[in-house]
């Protein structure tokens, strides 16, 4: 028994959600240790827990999130809400042990509303659950990325989370009409039932992106929209990024509406064209996907039709649609077995970024020649992609991997938070953005109140009168730990 | 503790991978990390690694797999997070936490009595002929589902003018057991019934539940007994769909309702056994094989789930027929596995379940002249 896990607190739990649903044995709490943040999966392999949960707690309704968080208040015991566990940022992860909140048997769907397109569902959901269910019915989320079969509606919520298609879709805070929400001392509120009102600032926004620590999102009214009837895919090699970024601008700003831009850089252009492809070229740096969908088959022949145009003007090779088409079809491919970086003892991490169409390409220099020097004799790799584009401008996703990174988990760590500090520290001299659609959890958070400056105080601030007692997901977003330290 | 190259890296490439976590069906309703691939790939590296000692919610987690296996099929390779579990139930079978469920059943299976419960019923056939190159095989004293199927299996056979013999002691081939990691007693059982084929020296082998055909194909290497080179082995189900398609074996009727076949998935990967489209042809005016991912159903991987966690079975396997049968009208199910219909009478799903060479034999009452 820990020192916070009474048996009296343990005895509360159970009366609170019932005792099937409480959990305090070492295998389960060994398996609620880590999520995919690199450094926890690291301290595994090197037989040590990263950080390890007191008890779980699956709780089955908004209610007994209430009672569960009504006792961590009263006793001062730590709440880490858990969804599919699959970010990379260790938002999951109990940095100072305590509860975790497993929600995935909060499951439901509570209304499709065909007539406004939304639908109600509890957050404990998984995406792919919720998108087969839609689909079946005619619909679909368009919130697609690449964990859309392991991570939770909730998880998508508590990271801000962007998919796929987000280019055209939007990413998960534009599809929130309203929110219910169990607040840190256990009230249980709701938002208005529909955004874009201009009563005050919106509420939704607070709480999306916060990742658990203002309060537990339990249930959500999402946008839908009906399957697209035509959905196609293109590919173009260019022969250096900056057309190929312009060319992606042109089609965001000229009012086109690709449902997927995606462009690799040199290094990754490569890899794909050679690896993925099978064509050898050396005189191409960018590979571009780009994809059109919609319900009207001729608006999206038309849109495409200006798109190719756009590559062209910029001395875009049309490589056709098979090619696209299969990285459609297999995009997730790479996460499954044999493929999955993590169990290749790799040092990894994607130092997501996000910039103005402006300093962008200043942005993806500034990076690369900061880690590929600085790292250089780690052998690291560094490429990837933008995705995500905007009127405005679009997200570079960078990945990097040490394939033989120091064997002491505590060095491994320190090599890899030396790597995301030299690659975001980078980004934002050049007008750059941490961005992590995958969540700031303990990976980011130390560089919170160098992006947000003076209104990082207000945040806190808004932390403090939420949640006095500090019990929701301490160590997240920077936020202060207090007297977990 | 040893485990093989396969499920060594079985252990390596899922332990950190949560990508099959929302299609387990037991996680789906356990909700519980530790239920999912990727939990018990990390249990089981943390044991392995003696990182972490066995705990009882751990060990029972590996006797809580469905073993259906639909984890692996979204894999691009061959790891497969069931054979790392079966694996490991060798090593904690000799667990203390093992639970006592599993304990139980290992009892019932070396006294080959009931294991359900159920009353099999006298399941002496008449007529065997004791000389006959055919040899049907069956585990009827399990439960009366067993029974009825190795009776149903009889009744086909003999409709179609084959001679069966059949053994008068009860036997086991061992499958059970070494699905729960009784590797020795496995073994022994194994070894057991190919001394009883030996001294019968048939031609061919008829095994009436395909989970006893299993045990050669999964377990005979593990076990290191071998299966007599001259005697071949198949399930009844398979000589059934045989006789039907070279016009030995005719039905005087046939089901009219809307019926769905639903193979376990260890009768679609491990034995490789397809259904006679003649024989479902035969039977069955309206039915449709029902998969689920390709894998045919999410949640029978064998007889595990069933007899180590009866509670967590019904749950798992409720949900995973209803999923089955989303927005379909059928009316009856169909299975070849009796542990699936074990499994689906034992959670009182809404759709009746019967075994297939049961539901054959009802409509047996001609045999074709020319047979």
């Amino acid at each position: 028994m820990s020192r916070c896990l009474t048996p009296m607190v343990l005895n509360q739990l159970e009366s609170a959600v019932g005792t099937d649903h409480v959990a305090c044995v070492g295998s389960v709490l060994d398996a609620y240790a880590l999520d995919v943040w690199c450094p926890a999966m690291m301290h595994v392999d090197r037989g040590k827990l990263y950080a390890r949960p007191d008890c779980v707690v699956f709780p089955g309704s908004t209610e007994e999130v209430s009672r569960v968080l009504r006792i961590a208040n009263l006793y001062g015991i730590p709440v880490t809400p858990h969804g599919g566990g699959a970010g990379d940022s260790g938002g999951a992860v109990p940095a100072y042990g305590g509860i975790v909140l497993d929600l995935k048997r909060m499951d439901a769907v509570r209304e499709i509303d065909s007539r406004s397109l939304s639908v109600t569902c509890q957050t404990g959901m998984y995406q792919v659950d919720l998108e087969d269910m839609l689909n079946d019915r005619g619909y679909t989320c368009n919130h697609l990325p690449a964990s859309a079969n392991c991570s939770t509606v909730g998880g998508f919520l508590a990271t801000r989370g962007s998919g796929v298609l987000s280019s055209k879709y939007g990413k998960i805070e534009n599809l929130v009409l309203s929110m219910e929400v169990v607040l840190p001392c256990g009230t249980v509120a709701r938002t208005p039932g529909v955004p874009m009102h201009s009563a005050g600032p919106d509420l939704n926004r607070l709480f999306i992106g916060a990742e658990g620590t203002l309060g537990v999102i339990t249930e959500v009214k999402l946008q839908i929209f009906p399957l697209p009837t035509e959905r196609r895919f293109r590919a173009f090699v260019f022969r250096d990024l900056s057309s190929a970024l312009e060319a992606g601008r042109q089609i965001m700003t000229q009012g086109l509406k690709p449902c997927v831009i995606r462009t690799y850089d040199e290094h990754d252009t490569k890899v794909m064209v050679k690896n993925v492809l099978g064509l050898e070229r050396t005189d191409v740096a960018a590979y571009m996907i780009m994809g059109f969908d919609g319900m009207q088959p001729d608006i999206v022949a038309l849109q495409e039709e200006h798109a190719v145009a756009i590559c062209m003007n910029q001395g875009g090779e049309d490589l056709g649609r098979g090619i696209a088409e299969s990285w459609w079809a297999h995009r997730y491919d790479f996460y499954y077995p044999p493929h999955t970086l993590e169990s290749k003892h790799f040092l990894y991490g994607v130092i997501d970024t996000i910039a103005s169409y402006e300093d962008i390409e200043r942005v993806y220099e500034a990076m690369r020649t900061a880690i590929c020097k600085r790292f250089e004799r780690y052998g690291i790799h560094f490429g990837g992609h933008f995705s995500h584009w905007y009127e405005w401008g679009t997200a570079f996703y960078p990945n990097f991997i040490v394939r033989d990174p120091p064997r002491d988990a505590y060095e491994a760590m320190r090599l890899y938070n030396d790597i995301f500090e030299t690659g975001i520290r980078a980004a934002m001299q050049h007008g750059g953005l941490l961005n992590e659609h995958h969540g700031i959890g303990l990976k980011l958070g130390r560089l919170m109140d160098e992006q947000y400056g003076e209104l990082f105080s207000a945040f806190q601030a808004i932390k403090q009168a939420l949640d006095p007692n500090n019990v929701m997901n301490p160590g997240k977003l920077g936020l202060p730990v207090g007297r977990y330290a | 503790m040893k485990l093989g190259e396969r499920e060594l890296r079985t252990m390596d490439e899922w332990r950190f991978c949560p990508m099959a976590n929302y299609i387990c069906p037991t996680a789906r309703h356990t909700k519980n990390e530790i239920n999912t691939p990727r939990g018990l790939a990390l249990t089981a590296f943390r044991m392995y690694q003696q990182h972490a000692d066995p705990d009882s919610i751990g060990v029972k987690a590996f006797y809580q797999c469905s073993m259906g296996g639909l984890c692996a099929t979204t894999a691009l390779d061959d790891s497969d997070v069931p054979a790392l579990v079966r694996a490991l139930r060798v090593h904690l079978a000799q667990s203390a936490f093992l639970p006592a469920s599993v304990i139980n059943v290992r009892g019932l299976l070396l006294a080959r009595t009931s294991l359900d419960g159920s009353e099999p019923g006298d399941w002496s056939l008449s007529g065997a002929e004791s000389r006959a190159k055919t040899l049907l095989v069956g585990t009827p004293w399990m439960s009366d589902v067993h029974a009825q199927e190795y009776r149903a299996a009889a009744t086909l056979l003999e409709t179609a003018g084959v001679e069966c013999a059949t053994l008068p002691e009860p036997v086991d081939s061992g499958a059970v057991l070494a699905e729960l990691g009784y590797r020795e007693e496995a073994r022994q059982a194994l070894q057991e019934l190919v001394a009883e084929v030996r001294e019968n020296r048939p031609s061919i082998v008829l095994f009436a539940s395909p989970h006893d055909a299993r045990v050669l194909t999964s377990f005979a290497d593990e076990l290191g007994v071998e299966w007599p080179a001259d005697v071949r082995w198949r399930t009844a189900l398979e000589e059934v769909g045989i006789l039907v398609s070279t016009g030995r074996l005719a039905f005087g009727s046939k089901a009219s309702g809307a019926t769905g076949l639903v193979h376990p998935s260890y009768v679609v990967h491990e034995l490789q056994m397809k259904v006679d489209p003649a024989l479902t042809e035969a039977a069955c005016e309206n039915l449709e094989e029902l998969r689920w991912s390709g894998a045919c159903t999410r949640t029978c991987g064998g007889a595990s789930l069933f007899l180590s966690d009866r509670e967590l079975s019904k749950h798992v396997v409720r949900r995973s027929l209803e999923e089955l049968i989303l927005n379909r009208e059928v009316t009856q199910l169909i299975s070849s596995c009796p542990f699936l219909v074990l499994e689906a009478r034992s959670a009182e799903f809404r759709v009746p379940v019967a075994g297939m060479l049961s539901f054959c034999a009802q409509f047996t009452g001609t045999r074709r002249p020319d047979g």
